[in-house]
């Protein structure tokens, strides 16, 4: 960052000799104090006075690089910053590079990214022709839920508007791929992402999103921040849920199960899908009952769970003894031999069956 | 700043990898711990936090009050606050927390009171720059005035609130002197229209975590006028993820954090709001309409489908998410959901207690969010609350919806202004 460059502090420059600081008045005798190193607390006073006379001013907006650079979770500094640009009309595609890289070092502060939406919000809006007044404002409060959307849709855009929206959406896209390089199940970047998806509605980043969801499973097949995106895709996405969109997600599930079998998260995946499809979890069945001749598959716990909970659905639903009993078995090889950390549910599961009435 | 220790990515196995880990099936006689509990090593862990935090915590330096209650609470929880905390240090610590609540200036009209600056009340970080107390008011003081004195830059957050309220029940204060009203309408101020909260008026991210800072807040105050309920509980439906576990946001990857802040909350509700869509079955004669309006005051679309998730979640000790690695703080995240529901008896203490055990430091006392890695304030509350949810010897038993000790909890009832005539 610029300022770790410059040897001499900012306040002891002479274009910061006007300001004086305000201290820290924690009184004599305070909960908790932290050993500030004189850099952070002297920024600190120097702030206190900046944001106590509302300047405006290109050395605001340096100290909240300063500031946000020692405490990026500072609640207000954000905001701060954000009535700063707007006032003093800053290029916000700069301020999209401060961020990247801010980005970089600070990939699990949940203030950076949000502030990266809000400016692509504002950007966004300043960039397409927008029929409403509603148009947000950089410095209002807008929910970081995924269905706020662009007021007018891609689709009726004109060639070049689309250019824009594409070649935004893809920049968003590859920052968000840079920090998942890193570590592939960041949350901020996944929530962020589902953000820009959702934002520039239907598009054609929902079926590439697909394709690079693949190709994070093909790397770490665990990698659940994925599988959890690609149910979003699904469920959220342009398209509708179709039969053939179901058949094809079941048997994508259902290939990464047969090659790793004590994953859980394509077995959750696959019941969701099932669910969200109103498709009966019996379905499976077969499926299931073939794998257990594998024998790595065999001591998957995932996969006795599923049988016992297609056999407790079938006891109950078509009162059959025999379903009822496999039930019980599957319960008893989780709770003994297959899944022992969780012995005691299972043995819970397996007492709930006695209350499955059977046809007499 | 542990990053680059993430020892996520060991869990990483690529689709070749079809020779697939087995996990091993242990023996119990394997789970038990060789490690005792360094119950005065953490007393003095906790002893030296309140007396000052290294500089690591800088970055946290708006959070101060979540700090504090850490460390006041781990006390509380390990049984020595009232020894540890002198007299003097109790009054003045009383006296620190009331100074950084945002009251209303007097001077302000009741008009701009209702809109305006509403949203900026309740307790805030120290950094206002105000002075600590005003010497003419001195006498019952209540804290920094906002209006004309202050900014938007000043502001009150929503978790600081939460801890500061838990911090002067845990201090012995009865709470007299709390702003309720004006904390009541930055309430109404911070909820969005979709159910959830933002954390004060000039931070946009709203989530899980401040939904459950405002029912905290609510029931400490024993008020819930400032706040939705139907549409709090459209959003935690709403939340409910296909693994059936619990997101910060919709759409988003289930976690242990967001799952407790939402059980929590639908535990702080009560009523039908720990009930369950899915088991529900139309009475004979219940009109359609009633039966919906009936299913709209349940919080859980299966709360079955939860319990399982969170059960899952643990592997020695809990993870927070699917096929990541375990942490100590689930142990209270996962593990209060679980109490909230009523199934802490199927949780394998053996397991979860010798893995906290090993996230003990053996020097310098607390807890780290790993074996091996530095301890820090939240993860040893999290980690002593953790073991208190297990019935440990030597911790008091606690309320896992206001996440204080029950000692507590009856305080609050029985001596805050709030409670004691009700």
């Amino acid at each position: 960052m610029e300022y770790e460059e410059e040897t001499v502090p900012f306040y002891e420059k002479p274009e910061w000799s006007d300001v004086v600081p305000i201290p820290q008045d924690d009184g004599p005798n305070p909960l908790v104090p932290i050993a500030y190193t004189k850099e952070y607390s002297t920024t600190m006073d120097y702030f206190r006075a900046i944001t106590r006379a509302q300047e405006q001013s290109e050395r605001a907006l340096e100290l909240t690089e300063i500031v946000i650079g020692l405490s990026p979770s500072h609640y207000t500094v954000w905001h701060y910053r954000q009535n700063l640009l707007k006032a003093l009309n800053k290029d916000l595609n700069k301020e999209l590079e401060w961020v990247r890289n801010m980005i970089e070092e600070h990939p699990k502060s949940y203030q950076i990214w949000h502030h990266r939406q809000v400016v692509v919000e504002h950007n966004s809006i300043q960039l397409l022709p927008h029929p409403s007044d509603n148009s947000a404002s950089l410095t209002g409060i807008s929910t970081s839920d995924a269905t706020t959307t662009l007021t007018i849709p891609y689709q009726v855009l004109d060639e070049n508007q689309k250019q824009t929206v594409r070649d935004t959406v893809r920049l968003e896209l590859e920052v968000i791929a840079e920090t998942l390089l890193e570590d592939s199940k960041n949350h901020h970047a996944w929530s962020y992402r589902q953000w820009v998806l959702s934002h520039f509605g239907p598009g054609p980043w929902w079926e590439e999103e697909l394709e690079y969801i693949d190709d994070l499973l093909t790397v770490d097949v665990r990698n659940n921040s994925a599988w959890n995106q690609r149910f979003f895709v699904i469920s959220q996405g342009p398209s509708v849920l179709s039969e053939d969109i179901v058949d094809r997600e079941v048997a994508y599930a259902k290939k990464k199960i047969e090659r790793t079998p004590s994953n859980e998260s394509p077995w959750t995946y696959l019941a969701g899908v099932l669910n969200k499809a109103k498709r009966p979890l019996p379905e499976i069945k077969e499926f299931c009952e073939d794998l257990l001749a594998l024998p790595r598959a065999n001591f998957s716990p995932h996969l006795h769970s599923t049988l016992l909970d297609i056999y407790e659905q079938e006891a109950k639903e078509q009162k059959r003894a025999e379903s009822l009993e496999r039930a019980k078995e599957e319960a008893i090889m989780l709770a003994e031999k297959v899944d022992t950390i969780r012995s005691k549910y299972w043995n819970w599961r397996k007492s709930q069956l006695k209350s499955i009435i059977l046809e007499a | 700043m542990l990053d680059s220790q993430d020892p996520n990515s060991s869990v990483a196995s690529t689709e070749a990898d079809i020779t697939d880990t087995i996990a091993a099936a242990a023996q119990p006689d394997q789970w038990a711990s060789q490690k005792k509990f360094e119950r005065e090593k953490h007393i003095n862990y906790f002893k030296r936090s309140l007396q000052m935090l290294p500089g690591v915590y800088t970055s946290m330096d708006t959070h101060r009050m979540t700090l504090g209650m850490f460390a006041l609470g781990g006390l509380e929880l390990l049984g020595v606050l009232e020894e540890t905390v002198s007299e003097a240090n109790r009054q003045a610590w009383i006296e620190w927390i009331y100074s950084q609540q945002r009251i209303p200036d007097p001077l302000v009209g009741e008009d701009e009171l209702s809109d305006k600056n509403a949203g900026l009340y309740g307790f805030g970080g120290p950094f206002s720059g105000l002075p600590f107390q005003d010497q003419s008011v001195a006498e019952g003081y209540q804290g920094c005035e906002c209006g004309a004195r202050s900014t938007v830059y000043d502001t009150a957050h929503i978790t600081m609130t939460y801890t500061a309220l838990l911090m002067l029940v845990l201090l012995g204060d009865d709470l007299s002197r709390v702003a309720k009203e004006p904390i009541l309408r930055s309430l109404r101020k911070l909820q969005q229209p979709n159910g959830c909260f933002v954390p004060c008026i000039t931070d946009p991210e709203s989530d899980m975590r401040f939904l459950y800072c405002a029912a905290a807040i609510s029931h400490i105050l024993n008020d819930w006028s400032g706040f939705n309920r139907q549409t709090a509980l459209q959003f935690i439906r709403g939340s409910q993820t296909y693994e059936h576990g619990i997101s910060q946001s919709m759409y988003q990857e289930a976690h242990g954090g967001p799952t407790y802040c939402a059980v929590a909350t639908l535990g702080l509700l009560g009523g039908e709001a720990l009930g369950d869509q899915k088991t529900m079955i139309r009475n004979e004669g219940e009109a359609e309409d009633a039966f919906e309006e009936r299913k709209s005051q349940a919080g859980f679309v299966d709360k079955e489908g939860t319990r399982r998730w969170c059960l899952l979640r643990q592997l020695t000790g809990f993870q927070g998410r699917t096929n990541k690695v375990v942490d100590t703080c689930y142990s209270f995240w996962v593990g209060g959901t679980l109490a909230t529901l009523g199934s802490m008896d199927l949780v394998n203490y053996e397991c979860n207690r010798s893995f906290l055990m090993d996230t003990q430091h053996e020097s310098f006392g607390g807890f780290g969010k790993w074996i091996d890695a530095y301890p820090d304030v939240l993860h040893s509350y999290m980690g002593i609350a953790g073991l208190s949810l297990m019935g440990e010897p030597g911790i008091r038993p606690m309320d896992p919806l206001l996440n204080i000790s029950k000692r507590m909890q009856e305080r609050l009832y029985t001596q805050s202004v709030f409670w004691r005539s009700s």
